[in-house]
């Protein structure tokens, strides 16, 4: 016999909601790169505008979580369940700040600056959103063989961080009279990189809901 | 990607060079003096029969010294019994018997030769309902010490610390004559936990201390209870699990009549090892 199923169903819903504002951020950052890439004003303005959206996401999963904690004294998996929930909320609004913040260097670089974006931005976004949706799964399913790849995945961005951080390094000694633009560029790189990071430590605290201990993926 | 079961993972499979287990993963609540592991009382291949019934099967773990155990479990899995035979309750009852040892400062306290009056001076007793005698306060106390014809100055001063010990003295000074039964339900319960320690026992087994108080009564004895373990080591049966998860330093779980985990509270609240702990502590039991 199943007990306490209306706890269970409060878990499940509380976890959708982590999984949709995981898609949310996807999204965020691939509309954001794109607009990168296109100058496009418009869409860089409503991702700005947008972004309370994902604060007003992540503090209802936090405000449900502590509620069923306060309600239900959950213990051993359910605690953790809820934990996780609110940490890896914090970690998705964080990841969906770091597309607004692209947005933002989109609108500083305006629709006619002079240089092209560097190619491996793009790569660094596919790779990241890539990174969401197997953390995604590997949270749905409370799976923790996603680890390694998660692991490999965050070590490609940050090569490709690595690579185009130089490349633009390179570009400001032979344009110095446009590096105020080669270094809004430098940080959208900046933010995938640390959007990884997050999707990282996603999948630390999943690794912690399943196991019940900590692990660092990013060593 | 294969689901893995969680419960079936090797450990190996996690410490690859970039999934490197964080150093500070044990959960410590507390970080007080009394954080020791020294074990004063073992209980070994311990069995206990009513008749052809084990009630208790074949249990082995360590009681530690200074430290609140909690037993928990569904009714009837043996908890309250096991605490029982700890300091011989079980002996009244005609047809229980034990097998297997209890071994309390170098004696097996289950041997029939151990004075069962000595031993329940050393292993005292509280019980689930508030059991004051219909007496004065202060008799409470004094009855077992006078029969022990301790001097007239020592009982005063033992009336005193007993009840200062329970945290029952600033309210009842100024009425030790009057009687117990005038006492609240959380007051009486803390009355038998002064007349337990009057006899300056070095273990106290509670079954069910708190289980007839209100809430507030409830956080009083739970606040004496880790109070007491700087100077007691205490077992206590509890369905409460709250209550074990916040009084208890180790807990062990049973399930008809077998020990199906014992360990720190702090991870068997947080990490169960076994999933019958994991959905008895989570309500889930089914």
């Amino acid at each position: 016999m199943q007990t306490r199923r209306f706890f269970n169903e409060e878990l499940q819903k509380l976890k959708l909601d982590v999984e949709e504002l995981a898609e949310d951020t996807k999204v965020v950052l691939g509309t954001a790169v794109d607009a990168l890439y296109n100058s496009d004003l418009t869409t860089a303005e409503n991702i700005i505008a947008n972004d309370y959206v994902y604060n007003e996401k992540e503090q209802r999963i936090n405000d449900a979580a502590m509620i069923m904690i306060a309600k239900q004294q959950p213990v051993a998996s359910d605690l953790r369940r809820l934990i996780i929930a609110i940490k890896i909320s914090t970690d998705l609004e964080r990841m969906a700040d770091h597309g607004k913040n692209i947005a933002k260097a989109t609108l500083f670089l305006g629709d006619d600056h002079p240089i092209s974006i560097h190619p491996s931005i793009k790569e660094m976004m596919k790779i990241a959103i890539e990174m969401v949706d197997i953390a995604i799964k590997g949270y749905h399913l409370e799976d923790i063989s996603f680890a390694r790849l998660l692991a490999q995945k965050d070590d490609q961005v940050d090569n490709l961080y690595g690579q185009v951080t130089k490349d633009l390094l390179e570009l400001t000694a032979t344009n110095p009279d446009q590096i105020q633009y080669i270094m809004q560029t430098a940080y959208t790189s900046r933010y995938i990189e640390r959007f990884a990071d997050h999707i990282t430590n996603i999948g630390e605290s999943i690794l912690y809901l399943v196991k019940g201990v900590s692990y660092d993926l990013n060593e | 990607m294969p689901k893995l079961d969680k419960r079936t993972i090797n450990e190996q499979e996690y410490d690859k060079p970039n999934m490197k287990k964080r150093e500070s993963k044990e959960i410590r609540t507390e970080s007080s003096e009394f954080n020791t592991t020294e074990t004063l009382m073992n209980l070994k291949n311990l069995s206990v029969y009513y008749a052809d019934n084990q009630a208790v099967k074949n249990i082995d773990m360590p009681i530690e010294k200074n430290k609140v155990t909690a037993f928990i479990g569904p009714s009837g899995c043996g908890k309250s019994t096991l605490l029982r035979t700890i300091n011989r309750m079980n002996d009244q009852i005609s047809v229980a018997r034990y097998e297997g040892e209890i071994n309390y400062d170098g004696l097996n306290i289950l041997r029939k030769e151990v004075d069962v009056v000595t031993l329940r001076k050393e292993i005292g007793m509280v019980f689930q309902e508030p059991n004051p005698f219909p007496k004065p306060i202060k008799q409470n106390i004094t009855h077992a010490l006078k029969f022990m014809k301790k001097p007239k100055n020592e009982i005063e001063e033992i009336v005193e610390s007993s009840l200062k010990q329970a945290a029952l003295w600033e309210e009842t000074k100024d009425r030790l004559n009057n009687s117990a039964l005038s006492l609240s339900g959380g007051q009486q319960q803390r009355l038998c936990i002064a007349r337990a320690l009057a006899l300056k026992p070095k273990v106290l087994l509670l079954d069910e201390p708190t289980s007839a108080l209100d809430p507030i009564s409830s956080a009083k004895v739970e606040d004496l209870i880790m109070e007491l373990k700087k100077h007691y080591t205490i077992a206590v049966v509890t369905h409460n699990m709250e209550q074990a998860a916040r009084i208890s330093d180790n807990t062990a779980f049973m399930y008809n009549g077998d020990l199906i985990e014992f360990g720190e509270t702090s991870r068997l609240f947080t990490n169960p090892r076994e999933k019958r702990t994991e959905d008895y502590i989570s309500g889930k039991f089914s």
